[in-house]
């Protein structure tokens, strides 16, 4: 998989691609869901078309039972900074049934020196989302999601992931300390500078100082030796509307604490869906 | 016969789903010799009707007297059948199928098989369509068709498409698409059946399609309750029973929730439209899927009285508020782990608006 997607989104191996796709596959990017053959194959049309050739600096797989959640950060011809594409595949090894994929095009929008309104109208149409309202409080019932409990064995990871999931979840910040190193590396959305755990803090209320009513949910979680990768959301109001604000973070531990984190989040896609959305005020 | 081969479409790809190798794994009685099974057939005369535009195979695939039960709609003739599918087409000439499961069970001998497939189509608005105006956008739709087929006909059918996802995608607003829709001309029939289908809801009484052939008794109760705890009952506090806490669900109009208090939210907010509304659980298949997992596809009906929310139908308060949807459950160890939920919520309100202004008609009449 991990070959099969460098050669497509850097080369543009179009064949390959769609030999690893079914006639029943879709394709999820940007909050658009694609199926058949003419959307799946503007995939990687739409990705070259504004990015160009570009090289793999960096990439991580983190793989369980039939997903593979695949990073790569590429860097586009003659620009120097590097763009975070984030796969989740569901694939039996030959075949890929679903992909949900983030890119930060954000990052792509300033590597390549194109305002985020050129880029943002390069995006299709989002699909039609009602959030309908709910009760985001647990009322002491435990029904939340958390990661120990979505993992389908026993793992040694599980008190760091929780510890990780409540500095979102339940806003608890000084988990942070707890759970990253003191020199952990971490690349947040939008953003190139190394970060540190203090920026997690700051990105944490960035968005929850902006929004009330904050839900996080968390959709998967795979596991694979001492990385973890999640796939997960905010839902909330911001003045009177509902947003959802999907992710995927892939963390890289040395089974005690964080060493690395990479979260992507499609910024400009929020922004097309949300255009009222102050969260990321461009 | 064994009927644990039976074709599973997740992983296969459409050539393999198309040149079915080994033995039928079902009896498949007066079915074509090249069918193996109920999949393979629902898949193969799909694919041959619609991406092949073999629009005229209806005759051999249908039978000549077969009823087809919208929710906007009613007919029992394959000329009907051919009508509306070309019309289909002429509006959306590049229309693909997409099978994305079928969920079977075996009606025994003398009754044949009842198939739900869930399919995804993915089309293009090139001429004036049963919504308005050409507006020369893409969509796309899920649509879960109930087929009861006999000795290789389809012999009756329940047709669910989510066509509120469709029309947003195509930049009609869903009053609009309802209130066109509404002054297209509906038939006797039609309109009888709905008056009939209303009343029986309300009574919560079965409807007259039953069928004897066992079904795995946990599963069969489980979706029975599904219906009854949430749609009868109202008993919210039980979603967390169904439902695993990262359940996803898709419901017409692009209603998306993952975890419980979404899924709660959708249920409350869907049925706050017509509170005291009555479900009837009208059919059940059941098939395995993976390991731990089942596929569990339940059509049914409800009927109630309509309270909008939403201003712009505030005029409608009272009128009946009438749905026929369709849900594919995957259910694993016990609980949901996923669930897409289909019917036509423009034929909702347009049969709602049709309603209004047949009222107002009839007063004016008085």
């Amino acid at each position: 998989m991990l070959d099969m997607l460098i050669k497509t989104f850097t080369q543009g191996d179009i064949a390959g691609y769609q030999s690893s796709l079914l006639h029943s596959s879709f394709w999820s990017q940007h909050n658009t869901k694609m199926f058949g053959e003419d959307k799946l194959t503007s995939v990687p049309l739409a990705w070259l078309m504004s990015a160009g050739r570009c090289q793999v600096s960096q990439s991580l797989v983190v793989q369980q039972a039939n997903v593979s959640v695949i990073h790569l950060k590429l860097k586009t011809q003659d620009y120097d900074l590097p763009v975070n594409y984030t796969f989740w595949l569901q694939n039996n090894g030959v075949v890929i049934k679903s992909a949900h994929a983030i890119v930060d095009t954000l990052q792509l929008s300033i590597a390549k020196n194109i305002p985020a309104d050129e880029i943002t109208l390069t995006l299709p149409a989002p699909d039609p989302l009602v959030i309908p309202d709910y009760d985001q409080q647990d009322n002491l019932q435990q029904e939340f999601a958390i990661p120990s409990e979505l993992m389908t064995k026993a793992c040694s990871l599980s008190t760091l992931l929780d510890s990780w999931w409540r500095i979102w979840s339940s806003s608890q910040l000084s988990n942070i300390n707890d759970v990253y190193t003191k020199e952990a590396d971490i690349s947040l959305p939008g953003a190139f500078q190394q970060k540190s755990r203090e920026d997690i803090f700051e990105f944490v209320l960035l968005i929850k100082s902006k929004l009330t009513r904050v839900f996080c949910q968390l959709e998967n979680v795979v596991i694979e030796g001492n990385n973890a990768a999640i796939k997960w959301f905010i839902d909330g109001d911001e003045l009177g509307q509902k947003i959802r604000l999907p992710f995927i973070t892939i963390l890289k531990t040395d089974a005690k604490k964080i060493i690395s984190e990479v979260t992507t989040c499609d910024i400009l896609a929020f922004n097309k869906r949300h255009h009222s959305s102050n969260i990321f005020h461009m | 016969m064994q009927q644990n081969n039976v074709t599973q479409v997740h992983w296969k790809n459409l050539p393999e789903l198309l040149s079915p190798q080994g033995k039928p794994s079902q009896s498949l009685k007066n079915f074509d010799p090249e069918f193996v099974d109920i999949v393979d057939y629902i898949i193969r005369i799909t694919h041959r009707i619609w991406e092949q535009k073999n629009i005229a195979l209806c005759n051999d695939y249908y039978a000549e007297y077969c009823p087809v039960h919208t929710l906007g709609g009613y007919s029992d003739d394959v000329a009907t059948v051919i009508k509306n599918t070309l019309l289909t087409l002429a509006a959306f000439p590049d229309r693909t199928l997409i099978g994305e499961n079928v969920v079977w069970r075996d009606l025994g001998e003398d009754n044949g098989y009842y198939s739900s497939h869930r399919i995804t189509s993915i089309m293009t608005n090139k001429n004036p369509s049963e919504f308005g105006a050409t507006t020369g956008k893409t969509g796309r739709v899920t649509t879960i068709a109930d087929c009861v087929c006999y000795e290789n006909k389809i012999v009756y059918e329940w047709l669910m498409r989510d066509n509120s996802f469709l029309v947003k995608q195509l930049g009609i607003g869903l009053i609009d698409a309802a209130t066109h829709f509404a002054n297209l001309p509906t038939n006797d029939s039609f309109e009888t059946w709905r008056a009939q289908e209303i009343a029986r809801i309300e009574a919560g009484q079965a409807t007259s399609h039953q069928w004897h052939t066992p079904l795995d008794d946990d599963s069969e109760k489980f979706a029975e309750l599904w219906i009854n705890t949430i749609f009868n009952k109202k008993a919210f506090a039980e979603v967390n029973s169904f439902y695993h806490k990262n359940a996803k669900l898709q419901w017409p109009g692009g209603i998306e929730a993952v975890g419980i208090p979404g899924i709660r939210g959708v249920f409350i907010q869907w049925l706050a439209q017509c509170p005291e509304a009555l479900a009837t659980c009208d059919h059940i298949s059941i098939v395995p899927f993976e390991d731990n997992t089942i596929d569990i596809a339940i059509r049914w009906s409800l009927a109630g009285t309509f309270a909008p929310k939403n201003e712009l139908f505030s005029k409608y308060t009272g009128q009946c508020f009438f749905v026929m949807a369709a849900t594919h459950l995957r259910v694993v160890n016990g609980k949901i782990s996923e669930e897409w939920t289909v019917f036509d919520e423009v034929a909702v309100y347009a049969n709602i608006i049709r309603d209004y202004n047949n009222s107002i008609v009839k007063q004016g009449i008085e």
